[in-house]
């Protein structure tokens, strides 16, 4: 049931209950395990577009967080069986055990055409026996998670420390709303020490114990909007001239400190074949995409303090920006992908590198 | 980027005649191309051999030249037309082997022609074994291990180091040709030896199996800019040591996780950059063993190919249009996605269905083992689209017209356990339905798997089928319940299936779902799964809750294609309906095609206002029609395939255009066709319907001796046989017709030495023109898709040809002929007789249009709709100056050990046209397109049944002032001495050395005519026309294509071959 009345019958197949979140589409055609674990999704249930889920089963491995994130699934078919040398477990038994919904049987293209058309929006799923009305009026009383700070959800509340697998001496600090595992390897793999500090309450205390050379924000789920208290780090990290790059909800984040627009997008960007084009090189790169929130691209060109390096060909939004004299190098999309595309992974880490290493000398 | 200025004049290869392996997908992508160009400007030449494409239709190109793919014509056209670039990458492996040809004889360089879309080099390191395997270990990535071989000798020093099974890949052939698999040395020579005879650069490639590996395959681009997408991906349903031709394959890949996709993904990209693609796109093939997810790179195609033509339908996604504007310097993300009308074409389309192919294979034709290997064998394919894997396959098993209504198929439930498990094994075409069967018989999935090795994903899938089946057997059709039908029906099931599992009729189960409101809804198919909103109207159907396809209230037209190619209905009717939807749509009306077959022109999303791909079954048909609700359907140029529809939709209540259900009747009505025939007062063949094998000889000794005798059920000529003495007819009788009360033959007086002509017509119910009269090279008892013809006649005399007239006219009258008609009639002296009358569009359609310039799909429409031949300006169809020769093209190197020599059933499987002023010349140039090589001195070998003995002696005199050495067997050599015609003998089989076959093994012959008579003398010569096909010698096998290839050899001696100029439409 979406709030504007929209609905259907399927077969729940996971966990049992009645559920309110918001409801966005993916069109990725593989990549279920690491969607649903990606903290970003916390507050949303997933559409998949592609209608046989589940084919190659769990295979623990691939997932971006130690738990699923998203509050559910809605697919079109829930594999027979389940078929790869790594798989585990099957989704089924995997939603259930994370006490997680999954709803199969749904005419999910008319579903997301109801998304594209009206945008990401409120919803309800229930396995109870409900009148539509009424459990219509339920979804519009549920609380939305434009109102709520989700990424409180989904960090951890202490520091974690990783080493990276680089010689150069580069610390980073790692702001995290909710980061994908594998963010963090992609950061092993340029840096020397990655801090993993969670915007918390303690994050001021936490940072003071920590020297590190550049800021990364993470990505995470909900509004960037409503969003509190970062702003004035990110002004004083630019003031202190540390370089500061981020990704997704972290771009957004650092949009909004420094006096850019967040807009809501009509339904958001879901999937892994979005091609952006680099300014830099003029080259275009498939790329894998999660927002809902975007930059403004007006904002952008009407500041004088900021370039758009990487911009979205489907809709000209933006997916990247650089200040023009300070190190502030953030990106929309998922270089890390997990799951998608692969070949702006180098491109874009090495920008994340070079900006914080040329700060440095 | 922008388009590219400095070339002007473009010269766009074809891809030639239908060969297995290479068909109507590069009609597709060469019109494709084609269009793209001429539509940024440039001024573009087309050359293909094959008469029956869209691309070599005068109005889709500046120039049209139908003439043989070589590189000398080549030369000629980029002298006459200023050529200044090539794009060989949209005509198969054809276009591309003339390509390097024209490289290696210097005349690219010559001409300053520069190549759009490849480099030579590329070509060379994709297509050489050696090359590319070097290519991938210098970028980490592994191919199958194994080594390269140049010679017999180094090939017998691999099974020492490997074991067997052992690949045996030659290189430069087209679709895996001359390869195969070896499970001992016996095996292995055999292959050996004809891979290098077949590979122009005597080249093998020798690998380790990998059998039971898994097979994926992906469709990348390019462009200048290096912006690289991935278009698809396809997973085989069966796994490696079958071509992916004959793979049931789908798109996209099922069993890959994330993190294994992108690892193929990241593969693909590397290898397309390394191997140097230009622009445009290239397929990659890949083997991932399901043990441990190890990756070997199979090969790659640097060019359009059947997978892109596959790949292109089943996303939304036209590659070659894409590959030709790339080709002129455009990049991805400056071409916009038509189907969005919003979005670039840098993106990679995504799915939300699943497609599914299965090929189309004629076993039956060729008589061999229908054993599949890495050697394709289909001759065409089938696409669907679904919401799920059952559905999808479900409703590709209907497509497939073998008389399966859904994953079934009648008769296996005899086979024994034995039989079974071997059918599971070992592919063949029939292996999806043993596997059901075994389900049915309670194996297991693991049981499955253990035996082919097939993905337990896809065997969970067939079992839920049989599990659905069971459910619904002993259910009451009055308590189905609309959730559960709806179910059914979208796990694929059709009424007809329902209908016999619930012990009722199919029109029962339609009008059940119809009462509870289980309709079908269409989907679009649109690249990217909903995401932006689509503007082109691509549908399938599937069973879910809302409808998209929203019918549009204007005078609309439904045409009907002709499902997979197959041989006898092949590219030549899918020219017709492309052309009459491409017609309607320039008058203003609404078409709508219905059609399942991937390769072809009529499935492109712009041919038509509103494309369904779905079977041509009567269940989807109707449920498009009923939805649409058009104003009419054309059924009369798809093939014999909508025609069988025609009865059930007129019965359903849809108005068929042209002529009337009940004349169609009269003409396919064996006795009413009789009937009719004495009512005018038109000769045919004496003849009658036996029972019993006791009639049947009665028949025959009444009508005398030799018989033409074919079962009565089946079509377009299987198991005809021409039968010469009683014995034989026994024989037949008993073993091939099977013949009993439900089952009778039909025996016809068989015209011996007459000569066959064609006759394609129009009518608007009045009038009538008669737009060609061919005859055949080849005499009658070979069936008409397998004879050459020339166009308009030579040597019929002109009253023979009024009579043909007459004739025409009258059965055009009595059948009140509305739109297309075609008549054989078979001539022996001053005898006219008709042989067959088809109410339809026929093979020949393209073929006369071409060579008239006379548009007669376009006319037929018209009339069609009504309009008459007085209100329309056509140009008289006589001759006009020139001759046009027909010749078949047989794909017999696809299936060793096969009999090459012709008759009654049709085995070939494309065709090429020749036009020149002179008729020999017209006949040299058609046997060079058709790859028939026409040696202007030598040997030649005569050896001719007794009927022949006096008709050889013109023939062979002729030969011998041409100045070859005679050749005799001893009946043929008597009888040329007696007549002074100096031969020398040589020994049949077993009768002395060096023997014929030695001969011609030993490259001694260089044309042989051979014309067996009786099984015997069948099975005798057929050494000779297999060492002449291993051989690559010219082996005739009518006394007619002799004296054609005499008049050939004598112009061949005396002239070169010149280009006859473009093909005009003469009525613009």
């Amino acid at each position: 049931m979406l709030e504007n009345g929209y609905y259907e019958f399927g077969e729940a197949f996971a966990s049992k209950g009645t559920k309110f979140a918001e409801f966005v589409f993916n069109t990725s055609m593989t990549g279920y395990e690491e969607i649903i674990t990606d903290p970003s999704y916390k507050g949303q249930f997933v559409v998949f577009t592609y209608p046989l889920i589940g084919n190659y089963g769990i295979t623990n491995e691939d997932n971006q967080a130690s738990k699923i994130n998203a509050e559910g699934i809605i697919i079109r078919e829930n594999t027979l069986v389940m078929s790869n040398f790594r798989a585990k477990d099957t989704l089924e038994n995997y939603l259930e055990t994370n006490n997680i919904f999954g709803v199969e049987g749904i005419d999910t293209r008319a579903l997301t055409k109801q998304l594209r058309s009206l945008g990401a929006m409120k919803g309800g799923i229930t396995t109870e026996h409900l009148n539509p009305d009424s459990f219509l009026q339920m979804v519009k009383d549920a609380e939305s998670i434009s109102d709520t700070d989700m990424y409180k959800l989904v960090i951890d509340n202490k520091v974690n420390t990783y080493e990276g697998t680089n010689e150069n001496n580069l610390s980073i600090v790692a702001i995290d709303y909710g980061i994908k595992t594998n963010i963090i390897s992609d950061l092993q793999k340029r840096f020397n020490k990655v801090h993993l500090v969670p915007f918390d309450d303690n994050f001021d205390a936490n940072l003071s114990k920590l020297s590190f050379d550049g800021v990364f924000l993470s990505n995470g789920p909900g509004d960037p909007r409503i969003v509190k208290g970062i702003d004035k780090y990110l002004i004083d990290f630019a003031n202190e001239k540390k370089p500061i790059i981020a990704i997704c909800f972290g771009h957004q984040l650092i949009g909004r400190s420094f006096g850019l627009d967040v807009i809501k997008l009509p339904f958001g960007h879901h999937g892994g074949n979005h091609p952006c084009k680099y300014y830099a090189d003029g080259k275009v790169y498939i790329t894998a995409q999660n927002h809902n929130y975007a930059i403004s691209t007006e904002s952008v060109l009407k500041s004088n303090d900021w370039d758009i390096t990487w911009e979205n060909l489907y809709d000209g939004t933006v997916e990247g920006i650089k200040h023009k004299e300070l190190a502030i190098n953030a990106i929309q999309f998922h270089p890390e992908a997990s799951p998608g595309p692969h070949e702006a992974n180098e491109r874009v880490f090495q920008d994340f590198f070079d900006t914080v290493n040329g700060a440095r000398s | 980027m922008p388009v590219r200025t400095d070339v002007n004049r473009i010269l766009v290869i074809g891809s030639g005649p239908i060969v297995i392996g290479q068909a109507g997908e590069f009609d597709y992508s060469g019109s494709q191309a084609v269009k793209a160009l001429k539509k940024l400007g440039f001024y573009v030449v087309v050359l293909n051999s094959n008469p029956a494409t869209v691309m070599t239709d005068p109005e889709i190109a500046n120039k049209t030249y139908i003439e043989p793919i070589t590189t000398q014509i080549i030369k000629q056209i980029i002298q006459k037309e200023k050529i200044d670039a090539i794009l060989p990458t949209v005509g198969g492996q054809t276009a591309l082997n003339v390509t390097l040809k024209l490289k290696e004889e210097g005349i690219l360089d010559k001409y300053n022609i520069e190549l759009l879309g490849v480099n030579t080099k590329s070509i060379e390191v994709a297509e050489g074994r050696m090359l590319f395997k070097e290519a991938m270990d210098e970028i980490g990535l592994k191919s199958a291990q194994g080594e390269i071989v140049h010679t017999f000798e180094e090939a017998m020093e691999i099974p020492k180091n490997y074991p067997y099974p052992l690949i045996i890949r030659p290189s430069f052939t087209l679709g895996g040709s001359g390869g195969g698999v070896a499970y001992n040395e016996e095996e292995y020579i055999e292959i050996v030896h004809r891979g290098l005879d077949m590979s122009p650069t005597s080249e093998l490639l020798i690998e380790e199996s990998l059998l039971g590996w898994k097979e994926y395959e992906f469709e990348v681009m390019r462009d200048l800019n290096d912006n690289v997408v991935i278009v698809a991906s396809v997973e085989n349903f069966d796994p490696m040591g079958i071509h992916t031709g004959d793979s049931i394959t789908v798109a996209p890949a099922q069993t890959l996780t994330d993190v294994e996709y992108q690892v193929l993904r990241d593969y693909s990209i590397a290898i397309i950059r390394k191997i140097g693609v230009a622009t445009g796109g290239s397929n990659i093939q890949f083997s991932v063993n399901p043990v441990n997810g190890d990756v070997r790179i199979i090969e790659m195609n640097p060019r359009v190919s059947r997978s892109s033509a596959l790949v292109s339908k089943a996303t939304g996604f036209p590659i070659a249009k894409i590959a030709a504007q790339l080709a002129v310097g455009l990049t991805l993300d400056e071409i916009q996605n038509e189907i969005t009308q919003s979005t670039p074409v840098s993106f990679e389309p995504a799915l939300d269905y699943i497609i599914v192919k299965i090929p189309r294979w004629d076993f039956e034709k060729f008589k061999v083992p229908s054993k599949l290997t890495t050697q394709m064998k289909s001759v065409g394919e089938v696409m669907s689209i679904g919401s799920n894997f059952r559905e999808a396959l479900q409703k590709a098993c209907r497509s497939l017209e073998i008389g399966s209504s859904g994953l079934e198929f009648k008769g296996l439930e005899e086979a024994t356990k034995e039989k079974l498990e071997d059918k599971i094994m070992f592919a063949t075409p029939m292996r999806i339905f043993y596997i059901k069967e075994a389900y049915k018989r309670g194996y297991t999935t693991e049981q499955l798997f253990e035996l082919s090795k097939i993905d337990p994903w896809f065997l969970e899938n067939i079992k839920e089928i049989v599990r659905l089946e069971n459910e619904v057997i002993g259910q009451s059709i009055n308590n189905l319940e609309p959730d559960y039908l709806r179910k059914l029906k979208l796990n694929g099931f059709s009424d007809k299936q329902l209908g016999d599992l619930l012990g009722v009729n199919e029109s029962e189960v339609r009008a059940k779902r119809k009462a509870l409101n289980v309709l079908p809804t269409y989907k679009k198919v649109d690249t990217c799964a909903a995401e932006f909103d689509a503007q082109t109207p691509y549908f399938y159907s599937t069973y879910l809750k809302e409808n998209e396809s929203i019918p549009k209230n204007k005078k609309k037209i439904a045409v009907l294609g002709g499902g997979p190619f197959r041989i006898g209905q092949g590219i030549e009717f899918d020219y017709c309906a492309s052309q009459a939807s491409m017609i309607l749509k320039s008058m203003g009306i609404e078409t709508i095609m219905i059609n399942c077959n991937p390769e072809t022109v009529s499935t492109d999303y712009d041919t038509s206002d509103k494309l369904y791909f779905e079977p041509v079954f009567f269940e989807d048909v109707m449920n498009i029609l009923e939805l649409e609700k058009p104003d009419g359907v054309i059924l009369q140029l798809g093939g014999q395939t909508p025609l069988k529809l025609s009865k059930r939709l007129l019965d359903a209540g849809i108005t068929i255009l042209g002529t009337s259900q009940n004349d169609i009747d009269k003409a396919e009505d064996r006795g009413r066709f009789i009937e009719m025939l004495d009512k005018l007062q038109i000769p045919y063949p004496a003849g009658g319907t036996a029972y019993t094998q006791d009639e049947a000889l009665k028949i025959a000794l009444n009508i005398g001796f030799p018989v033409i005798v074919r079962p009565s059920y089946v079509l377009g000529g299987r198991g005809m046989a021409i039968v010469y003495e009683e014995a034989d007819l026994k024989q037949y009788i008993t073993e091939a017709a099977k013949v009993n009360t439900d089952h009778p033959v039909l025996i016809d007086k068989f015209l011996e030495h007459a000569y066959e002509v064609d006759v394609d017509a129009l009518s608007d119910g009045t009038d009538s023109l008669i737009a060609g009269i061919m005859q055949h090279i080849e005499e009658a008892g070979i069936h008409s898709g397998d004879s050459s013809c020339v166009l308009p006649t030579y040597l019929v005399e002109p009253h023979i040809i009024d009579k043909i007239r007459d004739y025409t006219y009258s059965l055009i009258k009595e059948l009140k002929i509305i739109g297309f008609i075609n008549i054989q009639f078979a001539v022996l002296r001053d005898d006219v007789y008709v042989i067959e009358v088809n109410p339809r569009a026929s093979r020949t359609v393209p073929f006369v249009s071409k060579s008239n310039g006379i548009p007669l799909t376009k006319i037929a429409v018209n009339l069609m709709l009504g309009a008459k031949l007085s209100d329309m300006n056509i140009p008289n169809p006589g001759f006009m100056g020139y001759y046009t020769v027909k010749t078949p093209v047989f794909s017999f190197n696809k299936f060793p050990g096969v009999d090459t020599v012709l008759g009654p059933e049709m085995r070939s499987t494309g065709e090429v046209m020749g036009i020149s002023e002179f008729f020999g010349e017209a006949y040299v140039k058609s046997q060079l397109a058709a790859g028939n090589h026409l040696p202007q001195k030598g040997s030649i070998f005569i050896s001719v049944n007794d009927f022949d003995k006096k008709d050889i002696l013109p023939i062979a005199l002729r030969f011998s002032k041409l100045g070859f050495e005679i050749n005799a067997t001893l009946g043929t050599h008597t009888a040329l001495q007696m007549n002074g015609i100096k031969s020398t003998l040589i020994p049949k089989i077993g009768a002395g050395n060096p023997n014929v076959v030695e001969k011609i093994m030993n490259g001694d012959i260089n044309i042989i005519i051979n014309t067996p008579l009786g099984r015997k003398a069948y099975q005798d010569d057929l050494q000779i026309r297999e060492a002449a096909l291993a051989k690559k010698v010219l082996c005739i096998t009518t006394l007619p294509a002799a004296k054609a290839a005499s008049d050939g050899i004598e112009w061949l001696q005396r002239h070169q071959i010149t280009i006859y100029g473009p093909i005009k439409n003469r009525m613009e």
